[in-house]
């Protein structure tokens, strides 16, 4: 689709878009990486910690603590969001701040605050997984293919 | 009067009699908080929704803008402005609340521009006595329309702009003969759309030169004016990197102008350190800076004739996520200030 | 207001943590994941050291394997639990030494039922139960039940 948009465009359209990508401000990635290299791994420390809490204190192994420590973590992302402070930590980590649980729940969360005025069924509840949604979907799908690709082998290889 | 392909010239010089200009709590930190009626601490505004508070600035605006032109809302025969929420409710609502009788406009962030050309057109004309005319926009409630949730820790390139919360109403009406000095709309370009092919939303700036650049440059053909015709072009949200797109693309063209007198509204409303990234941007930037700072500033004598030019992106989230480039369009509205020529 | 929102933050954390500090009998061992603790083996039935002559082989033959750095061992009867720590940078080997060590003991050890982990809390609990009834401080019965639990644990998915 975006490469018959690139050969529908004419000269000037062309030439204007080489004169624009000079001012342009580029993402600084190296810059950006190490950012979320940082505040992700900050994350993780939290959750690691969180997670051996959870094994000194409570009855849970490495095995199952996952669950309880995920959930911790997305109701601390829970507070941060309410309070105004995730987005903010978001635009300075970029993927450090997403790809953990935590931004699972802040793109949950965020879109429930956001739609609240439009009370609790119409706004929150359908409004909710906006943009988790797909998250879920596509990893239902893919675990979906894995598992039936994991199943063939497992039937060819006895 | 038609004058060339696309330009009006208001022969009879329509006055800004007063304006009205409201802003959020982010504004209220910025560069230009002086420059504004009445500034709110808290983008809720007392009111339980963003569209509501959205509503409110209108409401206020308008309020400010009829008690100091001293003018009774009985007395306005019409009211033009628009914004960017969905079927431009909040300013329909305002316009329930003052009972004038209303043209709701879309430009997207143009509209400041749009209102006042035509506002200026009907009061030339003798439509009417009294005209408002305003845009307005409330980040919340906009970047709810257009982008992802306000709290969502997405990253934002540093392309993009940062939608501010504000409206600017103006009170457009017949010049007086005798009257003391005040800002006369001359003339008005009104733009066509141009489509460079950007796809990118969170890079209006770079979208939005070429129609800026395109009806400057109409402006002047159409008035064979040259380029030191005004003290200074205005943009109203290019931010940026749409006013360094379009200084080069207008030097490009052959078109020259001190970069000083080129000036966009999105740079001047906030403070370096505010995390706006590109600069400010919506329907409300334009009509507040234009309203608030700007006319101040041709009060004290630092401006006399400008031309102003608000350039606004025709998109929706949805045209967006089919893939569609993002169309836009600009018009440019000159002011004088002085006691008219009449 | 930044200021307030890190206090209201630390305090709900103080409280949650304070909440969970009531399964306290025992201060040594918390301390086991952080250090080396080595203790000797004991058996649930007969706490004297008289007959741990199986027990002692079982050790010194897990302790032969290079990844493993700690390793308790609690029995009860048949059973022999068998835990161990293995060496931080080895832990992506986790699963094949735990397959190998079960195999190799199951081999060399006829006739004893071997619970192999490698999970801290199983560690951690395997020296708690270990200290409790080296010291006398845990009646028999309780600590067979207790025994009976860690192996349920252990066996515990999610």
């Amino acid at each position: 689709m975006p490469k018959q948009q690139e050969k529908n465009k004419t000269i000037e359209q062309k030439n204007y878009e080489k004169l624009q990508a000079k001012h342009e401000l580029k993402r600084p990635i190296a810059k950006n990486c190490v950012k979320a290299f940082l505040v992700g791994g900050l994350f993780c420390t939290v959750g690691q910690a969180i997670s051996y809490i959870y094994i000194y204190f409570f009855n849970f192994t490495e095995q199952t603590v996952g669950n309880p420590t995920s959930a911790t973590m997305v109701f601390i992302a829970l507070l941060l969001t309410g309070f105004g402070i995730y987005d903010r930590i978001g635009q300075f980590a970029g993927a450090g701040s997403a790809v953990p649980v935590t931004g699972f729940g802040n793109a949950i969360i965020s879109a429930a605050i956001e739609h609240r005025t439009e009370g609790f069924v119409l706004g929150v509840g359908s409004n909710m997984f906006k943009l988790a949604g797909s998250v879920i979907v596509f990893g239902v799908f893919s675990a979906f293919v894995v598992a039936i690709i994991k199943t063939l082998f497992g039937m060819v290889g006895g | 009067m038609l004058i060339g392909k696309q330009s009006w010239i208001f022969a009879n010089q329509p006055v800004i009699t007063s304006t009205g200009v409201t802003g959020g709590p982010f504004e209220a930190n910025g560069l230009l908080a002086a420059d504004f009626d009445l500034l709110h601490e808290d983008l809720w505004m007392g009111q339980d929704s963003y569209e509501k508070a959205h509503r409110l600035l209108i409401e206020e605006a308008v309020q400010i803008a009829l008690k100091k032109g001293t003018v009774k809302k009985e007395d306005v025969q019409f009211f033009l402005a628009g914004d960017l929420v969905n079927q431009i409710t909040p300013t329909s609502f305002a316009a329930r609340t003052n009972a004038i009788p209303y043209f709701g406009l879309f430009g997207a962030c143009s509209t400041s521009m749009e209102g006042l050309a035509l506002a200026a057109f009907i009061v030339n004309y003798s439509g009417a006595y009294h005209v408002l005319t305003g845009a307005s926009s409330h980040n919340a409630a906009i970047e709810k329309q257009f982008r992802y949730p306000t709290e969502y820790g997405g990253q934002k390139p540093p392309t993009a702009q940062w939608t501010i919360t504000g409206a600017g109403v103006a009170l457009v009406s017949q010049a007086k003969s005798g009257g003391g000095p005040a800002p006369h709309i001359q003339s008005a370009t009104i733009g066509k759309v141009i489509d460079m092919g950007i796809n990118d939303p969170f890079n209006m700036g770079g979208a939005m030169a070429p129609a800026a650049v395109d009806t400057i440059l109409a402006h002047f053909r159409d008035f064979k004016l040259t380029s030191d015709a005004y003290d200074a072009i205005i943009t109203g949200d290019l931010g940026y990197v749409g006013r360094e797109t379009a200084y080069d693309l207008l030097s490009q063209k052959g078109f020259d102008l001190a970069k000083d007198k080129f000036r966009d509204c999105g740079l001047m409303i906030y403070k370096s350190n505010q995390p706006v990234l590109s600069g400010g941007s919506g329907a409300g930037c334009s009509a507040t800076v234009l309203y608030g700072h700007i006319l101040n500033q041709m009060k004290i004598g630092k401006l006399k004739r400008i031309l102003f030019v608000a350039t606004g992106a025709l998109l929706s989230p949805l045209s967006v996520q089919q893939n569609e480039s993002i169309p836009c369009i600009a018009h440019a509205v000159a002011i004088e200030y002085g006691t008219g020529t009449i | 207001m930044m200021i307030r929102i890190c206090l209201q933050l630390l305090f709900i954390f103080t409280l949650f943590l304070s909440g969970c500090a009531s399964k306290d009998d025992g201060k040594t061992e918390r301390l086991a994941l952080l250090k080396q603790t080595d203790p000797k083996p004991i058996d649930i039935i007969d706490t004297t050291d008289r007959n741990i002559g199986d027990e002692e082989a079982v050790k010194k033959e897990v302790k032969k394997n290079d990844h493993i750095y700690d390793v308790v061992i609690v029995k009860n009867g048949k059973d022999m639990l068998v835990a161990y720590k293995i060496k931080h940078l080895h832990r992506f080997k986790m699963k094949q030494v735990e397959k190998k060590l079960t195999k190799d003991l199951n081999k060399k050890f006829e006739g004893i039922h071997f619970i192999v982990s490698s999970d801290y809390k199983i560690f951690l609990e395997a020296v708690r139960l270990n200290k409790l009834l080296r010291e006398n401080e845990i009646p028999r019965e309780k600590a067979k039940k207790e025994f009976k639990q860690l192996v349920e644990l252990k066996e515990e998915k999610t």
